[in-house]
C-alpha cells in the first residue's frame, strides 16, 4: 500500500517536474514578449511593442520568410519523392532501395551540411535556396521513409493486386488506391517535415550562403552580438505557429497511432 | 466463357521452384477446382492466370488468346480473393463500381450496372456502407459483385471460404454454385478443403505438395477411382493396403496383401498391370459393411476384432484389427458394435482400387 | 523523334513501374549525398600542401587540439545521452502506467510541442532565462542558492540541461513505443507471483524495452555528437569541440581537405565507441551474470536497429 502511494507520488513529481522543466523557457520567453521594459528581470507592464518591431525589423521577416520558403519547398520535395519509392519498393526492390535512406538518420546532420557545402562550392554555384532545399529535402528523406514504409506496410497488399486485377493501371491504382488510404500518413509526414525543416541549424549554417537569411542563421549571429527583446517576440511566434499547425493538424484527424516508430 | 490453357508453366521464388513444367487445360463454361494441401503453388496458378505475376517460362492461353504477356489490368479476368481485398476507404456502391469507373465508363452505365449486380447478390440496402461495417457473408458477396460486374471471360477464386463459419461456408458454396450455372463463365476456384471441392466442382485438379497436377476429373471420378495414393488420401478417409498382384485376367485380380488375400476390379481405362507388380490397395471405409456372421454376395470377406470406436454424428469409426494385423478404418451406420467384438469386414472387387507403388 | 521518346517513356511507365517511381529520389540521393560523400572522403586522403594520396589529414587528428576536440564531444554525447536516459525513461514510465489511456497521445504531444521550434531558437529560450539579469537567476540568487559571482551560463552542467532539452524526443519516443507495446497483463502477472514494484522494473519492464533504449541511445549519441551551438552559446564557447573543428575547417579555413578528414574520422570515432560500450556493456553483463541471475533479454541486449 505505502509503496503504491510511493511511486503514485513521485510519478507525479517527475511528471510535474517535467511540464515546468519543457515549459519553462517557452513561458518566459512569452510572457517577457509581451514585456513593456528592456530588462529582463522584471515585469514591467503588457505591451505589444516587441512583436511590432519584430515585424517592422527587415532583416527578421526576410529570415522568417526565407525558412517559410525553404520549408515548403523541401517539405513538397521530400514527401513526394519518399512517398514514391516507398510505394515503387511494391515493384521493383533491389535489397538497396529503401537502405540506402537510412544513412540521412544515421549520420550526424553535420555531415550532411558539409557535404552539400561541398557540392555547390565545387561545382562553383551559389549557394542559398536551392542547397538549402537540397539539404534539407535529404533531410527529410530520413524521416519520411522510414515512416511511410510503416504505413505503406500497414496497407493490405490484396488491395494493390485487387485494384490491378479490376482493370486499373498503376497510375490509377496509385492515384485511386494508395493515396486515398495513407491520406492521414502523408498529412502527418508533411507536418513533420516541415517542423524539421523550420527547426533546423547545421544545414542552415552551412549551406546558406552570405544572401540567404534564415530564421536559424539570424538568431544565431545575433545573440552573439547583442540580445534584442524583439527576439522574444520572434521566438512567440514561431512557437504560436506550431501551435497552431499542432492543431490543425489534431483537428483534421484522429491522431491515435500516429506515434508509432519515430 | 472461354477456355484457359496453361501450358509449360515453370515459377520459382528465389531459390524455391514452385511450378515445374507444368500444364493445364481449364474448359469454357465450367466450374473448375483446384484442390491441393497449403503451399503446393496453387496460389501461384491463379496469380499466373490473373495476371499478377509472370510465369518464368510457358504460356498462358485464355481460348485462344496467348495472354502471357498482359499485364493484369488488361485481362479479361476478375479474382475474389481471400481476404476479399475490398477498399476500405470507399462504399459498397464504391467498391463494386471501382473497375468500372477506372474503365471510364459513364455515368449512367455504372450505375445501371451496378444497382443490378447489387439485386442479384442480395445486396439492397447496404450500398453506403463502409466494409468494417459488414459481416463475413456481406463481405463476400460485395467481393463477388466487384467482380461480376466487370463481366470477365473468367472468373478466379482464391480459398474465399476460408474465412467463413462451417454453416455460412455452405451456403455461400451452394450460392456459388447456382451462379455458375446462371451464368455459364469458367470459374476457376482454389480451395484445400476436400468437402469444398466435391460440392460444387464439375472437375476436380488434385495437386500435390510439390506442385504437381496429380489427377483432373470429375468429382465422383476422383473420389471413387483415385489415381495415386496422394489423391486417395486428400480426397478422403481411405485404407491403403500395399500388396502385390498374384494373378490377373479381363474383370479380376489377386491381390496378396497384409491383410490377406483380396480380389480387385480391374479398371480398363487406367494403368495396364502386370502380375507380380506391387501396389496399394485402397478401400473407402464406408464402403465395407460389418456383421457378426459372415454374409454372401461379397467378393472379399475378413475376419477380425472392433479395436476401437468413436462416433462421428452421421456414422460410428470404427477401427477393426484383421486377424493378420493390420487395421482397418470402417464407417457404419449401425451403432451396435462394442469394443472387442469378434466381426466380418466384408467389400466388393469394385471397392478395391489398384494404385501405383 | 519527340513522339517515339513519349512511346518510350509510356511504355517504361508500364512495364517498370516501380523503377521509374523510385527513380527521383534514388537520383536525388545518389546525386546530392552519396556521391559527393565519397568524394569528399577522396578528398580527405590529399592535403592542399603536398600531392598524391596521403593520410596526413586523418593523421593530424590525432593531434593535441584535435583529438581533445573530439574527445569533448564524446564526453558531450554520452552525457546528453545519459542525462536523456534517466530523464525520459522515468518520464515514459509516469505516462505510461499513471495516465488515462485516452489522454496519453495528448500528453505526449503537449510535452513534445516546445521542441517542434527552431533549434536555437530553443536555446535562445534557455539562454533567455538563465541569464545573469533575469528572473530565475533572482530568484536563485535570492533563495542563497547562488552567490553574486557566479553564473548559470558558462556552466558545463547547464550545457548538459539544455543539450537534454534539445534531444529528449528523439530518446522518449523510441522507449515510449517500446513500453506502450507492454502487455498489462505481464505486470499484473509479476505482482501476482510475489515481485515488488521494483523487481518488476529491472525483470520486466527493462529487459522488454531494452530495444528502445537502445534506439533511443543510438540517435541521441549521434546527433549530440556534432553538437556545437548549445556548448557555445550556453556553455561560454570555452572548450573546441569536432562541430567547431569541422566549422573552422570548411568555413574559416577553407581548408576542404582537411575537413573532410575531420569529418569522417569524427564519425569514425563515435560509431567505433558505441561499437565499445556495447561490447563492454556485454562482457559486463555476462559478468555479472555469475553472480546475479539476469534475465536473458537484458543479457542479449539485442538492439535491432
Amino acid at each position: 500500500m505505502i509503496e503504491k502511494q510511493f511511486w503514485r507520488w513521485s510519478a507525479w513529481l517527475w511528471f510535474a517536474f517535467t511540464i515546468v522543466f519543457v515549459y519553462a523557457p517557452v513561458v518566459a520567453m512569452v510572457v517577457f514578449s509581451f514585456n513593456q521594459g528592456q530588462s529582463f528581470g522584471g515585469w514591467e507592464g503588457f505591451s505589444c511593442k516587441w512583436y511590432q518591431q519584430f515585424l517592422g525589423s527587415e532583416d527578421m521577416v526576410h529570415a522568417l520568410s526565407g525558412s517559410l520558403l525553404v520549408g515548403c519547398l523541401a517539405t513538397f520535395f521530400s514527401v513526394i519523392l519518399s512517398l514514391l519509392v516507398v510505394v515503387a519498393s511494391k515493384w521493383w526492390r533491389p535489397w538497396w532501395l529503401l537502405e540506402i535512406f537510412m544513412v540521412n538518420f544515421v549520420v550526424p546532420e553535420i555531415f550532411v551540411a558539409v557535404v552539400i557545402l561541398n557540392i555547390f562550392v565545387f561545382l562553383k554555384i551559389q549557394m542559398g535556396l536551392i542547397s538549402l532545399v537540397v539539404g534539407h529535402t535529404l533531410l527529410g528523406f530520413g524521416t519520411a521513409v522510414p515512416l511511410f514504409r510503416t504505413a505503406f506496410s500497414e496497407l493490405q497488399h490484396a488491395l494493390l493486386d485487387a485494384s490491378l486485377d479490376l482493370g486499373a493501371t498503376y497510375l490509377q491504382t496509385l492515384r485511386y488506391v494508395i493515396l486515398p488510404i495513407l491520406k492521414p500518413s502523408i498529412i502527418y509526414v508533411a507536418f513533420l517535415i516541415f517542423s524539421l525543416s523550420m527547426d533546423d541549424f547545421f544545414i542552415n549554417f552551412f549551406c546558406s550562403g552570405v544572401g540567404f537569411p534564415t530564421v536559424s542563421t539570424y538568431v544565431y549571429t545575433t545573440i552573439r552580438a547583442y540580445v534584442d527583446p524583439s527576439l522574444n517576440a520572434l521566438s512567440s511566434s514561431l512557437f504560436f505557429l506550431s501551435l497552431a499547425l499542432v492543431l490543425l493538424l489534431t483537428l483534421s484527424q484522429s491522431i491515435d497511432g500516429i506515434f508509432s516508430d519515430d | 466463357m472461354k477456355s484457359v490453357s496453361l501450358l509449360n508453366i515453370s515459377k520459382s521464388h528465389g531459390d524455391k521452384k514452385i511450378l515445374d513444367n507444368l500444364s493445364l487445360f481449364i474448359e469454357a463454361g465450367g466450374f473448375f477446382v483446384l484442390l491441393g494441401p497449403s503451399g503446393c503453388g496453387k496460389t501461384t496458378i491463379l496469380r499466373i492466370i490473373a495476371g499478377l505475376e509472370k510465369p518464368d517460362s510457358g504460356k498462358v492461353l485464355l481460348g485462344d488468346e496467348d495472354i502471357t504477356q498482359q499485364p493484369a489490368y488488361q485481362r479479361r479476368v476478375n479474382t475474389v480473393f481471400q481476404q476479399q481485398g475490398l477498399f476500405p476507404h470507399l462504399t459498397v456502391f464504391e467498391n463494386i463500381a471501382y473497375g468500372l469507373v477506372v474503365r471510364g465508363l459513364p455515368r449512367e452505365a455504372i450505375y445501371e450496372k451496378v444497382e443490378r449486380q447489387i439485386k442479384i447478390v442480395n445486396l439492397l440496402g447496404l450500398e453506403k456502407k463502409y466494409p468494417e461495417t459488414l459481416s463475413g457473408g456481406q463481405l463476400q458477396r460485395v467481393a463477388l459483385a466487384r467482380s461480376l460486374v466487370m463481366e470477365p471471360d473468367v472468373l478466379l477464386f482464391d480459398e474465399p471460404m476460408s474465412a467463413l463459419d462451417a454453416r455460412l461456408k455452405e451456403r455461400m458454396l451452394i450460392e456459388c454454385l447456382n451462379l455458375q450455372h446462371a451464368l455459364k463463365t469458367t470459374f476457376i476456384y482454389i480451395t484445400h478443403d476436400r468437402k469444398e471441392a466435391l460440392m460444387v466442382a464439375d472437375e476436380i485438379a488434385v495437386m500435390n505438395f510439390d506442385g504437381k497436377v496429380e489427377q483432373v476429373a470429375a468429382p465422383k471420378q476422383v473420389y471413387l477411382r483415385p489415381r495415386s495414393r496422394f489423391v486417395a488420401n486428400f480426397i478422403g478417409d481411405v485404407n491403403i493396403i500395399a500388396g502385390v498382384i498374384k494373378d490377373l485376367d479381363q474383370s479380376t485380380a489377386s491381390l496378396q496383401t497384409d491383410i490377406g488375400n483380396l480380389s480387385s476390379m480391374v479398371d480398363a481405362t487406367s494403368i495396364v498391370w502386370s502380375v507380380g507388380a506391387r501396389i496399394f490397395a485402397s478401400i473407402r471405409p464406408e464402403r465395407i459393411a460389418l456383421s457378426y456372421e459372415e454374409l454372401s454376395g461379397f467378393g472379399n470377406k475378413l475376419k477380425g476384432h472392433i479395436e476401437s470406436i468413436i462416433f462421428s454424428g452421421v456414422f460410428m469409426r470404427y477401427m477393426v484389427a484383421t486377424s493378420v494385423g493390420t487395421t482397418l478404418l470402417v464407417f457404419e451406420d449401425n451403432f451396435s458394435f462394442k469394443v472387442g467384438d469378434e466381426v466380418f469386414v466384408h467389400f466388393h472387387n469394385d471397392d478395391v482400387i489398384m494404385l501405383e507403388s | 523523334m519527340v513522339q517515339y521518346v513519349v512511346y518510350l517513356v509510356k511504355k517504361s511507365f508500364k512495364q517498370e513501374f516501380g523503377f521509374v517511381l523510385a527513380m527521383p529520389a534514388v537520383i536525388w540521393q545518389i546525386c546530392f549525398l552519396l556521391l559527393p560523400a565519397l568524394v569528399l572522403f577522396w578528398r580527405s586522403l590529399f592535403t592542399i600542401d603536398s600531392w598524391g594520396v596521403t593520410l596526413a589529414n586523418y593523421v593530424s587528428c590525432t593531434g593535441a587540439t584535435y583529438a581533445a576536440a573530439i574527445y569533448n564531444s564524446l564526453v558531450l554525447a554520452y552525457l546528453t545521452a545519459l542525462a536523456c536516459l534517466l530523464f525520459c525513461l522515468p518520464l515514459a514510465l509516469v505516462i505510461n502506467f499513471h495516465i488515462k489511456r485516452e489522454l496519453r497521445t495528448a500528453v505526449l504531444l503537449f510535452l513534445m510541442m516546445p521542441s517542434w521550434t527552431n533549434f536555437i531558437i530553443r536555446i535562445y529560450s534557455w539562454f533567455f532565462l538563465l541569464r545573469n539579469d533575469g528572473m530565475l537567476f533572482r530568484i536563485l540568487q535570492g533563495l542563497g542558492l547562488l552567490n553574486a559571482g557566479s553564473s548559470l551560463l558558462a556552466n558545463q552542467v547547464v550545457t548538459i540541461v539544455v543539450m537534454v532539452y534539445c534531444y529528449f524526443p528523439y530518446m522518449l519516443l523510441p522507449i515510449y513505443n517500446c513500453i506502450s507495446n507492454i502487455n498489462p497483463r505481464i505486470l499484473e502477472a509479476s505482482g501476482d507471483l510475489g515481485a515488488s514494484s521494483w523487481q518488476t522494473f529491472w525483470r520486466v519492464i527493462l529487459p522488454l524495452s531494452i530495444k528502445g533504449i537502445g534506439s533511443g541511445w543510438l540517435v541521441v549519441t549521434l546527433v549530440s555528437f556534432g553538437e556545437f551551438a548549445v556548448p557555445e552559446l550556453i556553455g561560454g564557447g570555452k572548450y573546441a569541440y569536432w562541430g567547431n573543428l569541422v566549422v573552422n575547417n570548411f568555413l574559416l579555413l577553407s581548408d576542404y581537405n582537411a575537413g573532410s578528414a575531420v569529418i569522417f574520422f569524427g564519425i569514425l570515432v563515435i560509431l567505433a565507441s558505441l561499437l565499445l560500450i556495447y561490447a563492454a556493456l556485454k562482457l559486463l553483463l555476462l559478468v555479472l551474470s555469475h553472480f546475479v541471475t539476469i534475465p536473458q533479454k537484458l543479457l542479449r541486449l539485442n538492439f535491432a536497429d
